[in-house]
């Protein structure tokens, strides 16, 4: 890689971490305007490790989520599958406007309480926009590159992964980047069915109403979800260079 | 059985309930037009501007909404609204900003630049050309902007329960702590539908307000 | 009337300078058409749009009836101008009868007004109130799109047109007849026309004066015929084409160039009256007439005298084709050509015979400028 690939890599790193790091400024403000440096270094121990907590119970639930999202969405855009394809996607557009604490309460109805229902609720509310976007992108390629995959005598495999999956990687993209964002967004709410997480300080700091604690919460959790949108989106630019020949 | 029987006896305070939700996301919704719309149209002049405004809502749209809840708390408090509807309400607003900020953006500032130099030609001045030709073009995509605010805040809104907003939430946050099935799911089914049923209701709003010229263009040439 | 005077106009991109206008000058006066000629990116939009504001000028200043473009509101003097833009660009979201209303109610027209004018426009540019006036530009084709652009920039009745290429997404037959329409609605209403064009027998046939562009610079401004006849440069002789004196044949009146001492007969006369007229005239051929006084045929000495076993003429005509004193020579001529004939009888206003057009005659016409100039 030449020096000045390097150079404007670099420029795009800090571009693009940009909203983080003014969010973190910001955050840094409000906790010092509201005086509450001390419950902040006080809590940082529960933060470490509740931190820990958090992004592993968001990364049970959205690991699987992608998977069988893609998979879903691969297998839903096979022609084979199309007739049903319409009505499952319809219903998937249903279910994401079902808000992320009713699944999550649902889930607790179905699986009690503890990790598990946290993990299912996770899964399924980054499920959807990932099926959704993954088949859409699969379905909207033109049919000119389909041809011509085929003239060249590809298999129906080959042609799935050497010219449709380029061609909806950016909606793939997409859906994941919406995937993760509403998985980490459903996380602190795990701590209400005992799933642990960063959770537990924001909602128990307001049971006693004490700011410190609730920030010690509310701002990780923050910074975690726009640390987790920024990595998501550098994976797709990195893996879109290759592709666009740039 | 329970919960029909829990659904019958509650009735009026699930009404209540409902009808309390509804009143914080349309009237937080609603504050987020009146700002939203105009922010929208006044960024579509600079490129800076427009850059940093749908940047910052776009930050805004990534934090979860009990985090946000978190830091309005010690915000709102001084001036003692720390707790209740006014967070749930400040929140909704923020969070609705970005979809109506941004759609109206888009749809302003995409406008084909040769009509809007054609209304500036045959005479209209800059309001007309705004209340005339850029709004009405611009109404479906600020409406399904709209819609995606409304709809993606009903789940915020449940969860503002938490910070003693009332609303449906209610009854999940007693259901979680009560161990209460009745309560919890009846509470979860009714936001699920109440979603459901206001995007359906949003659409068919939208379609209305939409010109039949615009409609048929965008479904595609006769 | 339209003053232009030194008006430039400088675009400046990549540190490079664009003349889209060069100290251009001309007048336009009043109920005049005027056409902007020249190929593509020579500046003909960006004049126009100097004219109502939409583009700024350089320098060079424009007066319209005499006052500066400066000392008007803009808005307001936007309203009075009718403009037909390139694009055409009707308002997607307004029903046709919105369209093509918007600036009678930007002046304030009342309701009833204003209903009845958007009625009376549509029908003007060959639309059919009744079908049109509901339905939403996606719903037109392109030419009936252009046609409701026409409509809306002559819909207050403004007594200025400027219109940027007003018929090209037509075909080359519905043209023919926007354009004729045109024609004849401007003959009513004398309106002050500028009119960008890129086609020159469209300027040809629209145009009070021709002003033909090349990169910014007025090459010439002259009435049609002068600059089929005269062009000023090497250019202009090239863009209107070598068969230009073709072209002149579309501007120029029958009734300009006809014989009118020609000889006819009445149907009912005999042969030898007939031969005895030609002799007495020392013409070749003469004119049939029916009763009325109208052509139906003609004969020649060279076939009367070859002896025909006919009594009148009526019997010895070969049937003729005639043209009107007011079409042009262009048509007088291709009636010729189909005909395989020299001449042709003409008609005044009624049908009846009066006179008749020659090759020779027509040759004479079009060579009459030249010797003048001389
Ligand atoms: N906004 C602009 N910025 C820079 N250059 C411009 C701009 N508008 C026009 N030009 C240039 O000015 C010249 C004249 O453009 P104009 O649009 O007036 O041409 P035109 O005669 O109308 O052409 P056409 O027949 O293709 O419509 C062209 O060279 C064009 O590239
Ligand atoms: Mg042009």
């Amino acid at each position: 890689m030449s020096s000045s690939a390097l150079r404007s890599g670099l420029v795009k790193l800090l571009q693009e971490s940009l909203p983080l790091l003014l969010t973190a400024l910001v955050c840094w403000f409000i906790v010092v305007a509201t005086g509450n440096e001390e419950a902040f270094a006080d809590h940082w121990e529960d933060i470490t490790y509740l931190a820990r907590e958090h992004v592993v119970i968001t990364l049970q639930g959205f690991l699987p989520a992608a998977v069988a999202g893609l998979a879903l969405g691969v297998l839903l855009s096979r022609p084979r599958l199309r007739r049903v394809a319409e009505p499952v996607i319809q219903l998937l557009n249903i279910g994401n406007t079902i808000p992320s604490l009713a699944v999550i309460a649902l889930s607790m109805t179905v699986l009690g309480l503890g990790t598990p229902p946290v993990v299912l609720a996770l899964c399924l509310v980054a499920l959807l926009p990932i099926v959704r976007n993954t088949y859409v992108g699969l379905t909207t390629v033109p049919p000119d590159f389909l041809e011509a995959g085929a003239g060249m005598g590809m298999l129906p495999r080959q042609v799935l992964v050497q010219v449709e999956l380029p061609w909806a990687f950016p909606a793939i993209m997409a859906g994941l980047r919406t995937g993760i964002s509403l998985a980490v967004g459903t996380a602190p709410l795990a701590f209400l069915i005992g799933g642990g997480g960063l959770g537990q300080l924001i909602f128990s700091g307001i049971a006693v109403y004490e700011f410190g604690t609730i920030l010690s919460g509310a701002i990780p959790v923050i910074l975690l979800a726009l640390l987790a949108d920024l990595l998501i989106g550098l994976l797709a630019q990195l893996l879109t260079h290759p592709h666009t020949g740039t | 059985m329970d919960i029909l029987t829990y659904i019958v006896e509650n009735f009026s305070t699930l009404l209540d309930l409902t009808i309390q939700h509804i009143v914080i996301v349309f009237s937080s919704v609603f504050i987020a037009i009146l700002t939203g719309v105009p922010l929208g149209i006044i960024i579509c002049s600079s490129r800076i501007a427009s850059r940093i405004v749908l940047g910052a809502a776009t930050v805004l749209l990534t934090i979860p909404s009990i985090a946000l809840f978190g830091v309005l708390i010690p915000i709102l408090s001084p001036i003692g609204h720390g707790i209740g509807t006014v967070p749930a309400v400040v929140a909704v607003v923020l969070y609705s900003l970005l979809p109506i900020v941004r759609n109206t953006y888009v749809a302003i500032s995409g406008l084909d630049s040769a009509l809007m130099e054609a209304a500036r030609g045959i005479g209209l001045r800059p309001w007309q050309r705004l209340f005339w030709i850029e709004l009405p073009m611009a109404v479906p995509m600020i409406m399904a902007g709209v819609r995606i605010a409304v709809v993606s805040n009903i789940g915020v809104a449940a969860v503002a329960a938490y910070v003693g907003a009332g609303g449906l939430g209610r009854l999940i946050s007693r259901g979680i702590a009560q161990s209460d099935p009745r309560q919890l799911i009846t509470g979860a089914v009714a936001i699920a539908l109440l979603a459901v049923l206001i995007d359906l209701v949003l659409l068919q709003v939208q379609r209305l307000l939409t010109s039949p010229g615009l409609r048929r263009r965008a479904g595609g040439a006769s | 009337m339209i003053d232009i005077e030194n008006l430039s106009k400088v675009f400046s991109s990549n540190n490079r300078d664009t003349f889209a206008a060069d100290r251009v000058s001309m007048r336009i006066a009043a109920g005049e058409t005027c056409v902007l000629l020249g190929p593509s990116g020579c500046g003909k939009t960006t004049i126009l749009k100097m004219l109502n504001g939409l583009i700024p000028r350089t320098s060079g200043t424009i007066r319209i009836n005499g006052r500066d473009l400066d000392d008007f509101d803009i808005a307001e003097l936007r309203r009075s101008i009718g403009y037909v833009v390139q694009q055409i660009c009707l308002f997607p979201h307004m029903t046709i009868e919105q369209n093509v209303s918007i600036v009678p109610r930007l002046l304030k027209w009342d309701k009833a007004r204003t209903r009845r004018r958007a009625a009376e426009v549509l029908a003007t540019v060959g639309l059919e109130p009744g079908h049109f006036l509901h339905r939403y530009p996606a719903e037109l084709s392109g030419g009936q799109q252009q046609r409701v652009g026409v409509a809306r920039a002559i819909a207050a009745d403004p007594p200025v047109l400027i219109m940027d290429e007003p018929f090209g997404a037509v075909d080359p037959i519905n043209r023919e007849s926007i354009q004729d329409e045109f024609l004849a609605m401007q003959q009513r209403l004398r309106k002050t026309i500028v009119f960008v064009s890129h086609d020159i027998d469209e300027a040809v046939k629209m145009a009070d004066k021709i002003a033909l562009f090349r990169a910014g610079r007025l090459e010439q401004f002259a009435a049609p015929d002068e600059l089929l006849a005269h062009p000023a440069s090497d250019f202009v002789a090239d863009f209107v084409g070598k068969d230009r004196e073709l072209k002149r044949l579309a501007l120029i009146r029958v009734g300009s160039a006809r014989v009118a001492d020609a000889p006819a007969l009445s149907q009912d006369r005999t042969v030898e009256e007939a031969l005895a007229l030609m002799n007495a005239q020392g013409r070749e051929h003469l004119t049939v007439l029916d009763g009325a006084g109208r052509p139906v045929g003609y004969v020649t000495q060279a076939r009367l005298s070859a002896g025909v076993p006919a009594a009148t003429l009526e019997s010895a005509m070969t049937p003729a084709t005639s043209v009107s004193l007011d079409d042009n020579l262009r048509t007088a001529v291709s009636n010729m050509f189909r005909g395989d004939i020299g001449w042709l009888p003409c008609t005044d206003g009624e049908g009846r015979f009066d006179g008749e057009i020659s090759q020779a005659a027509i040759t004479h016409r079009l060579g009459q400028t030249y010797r003048e100039r001389r």
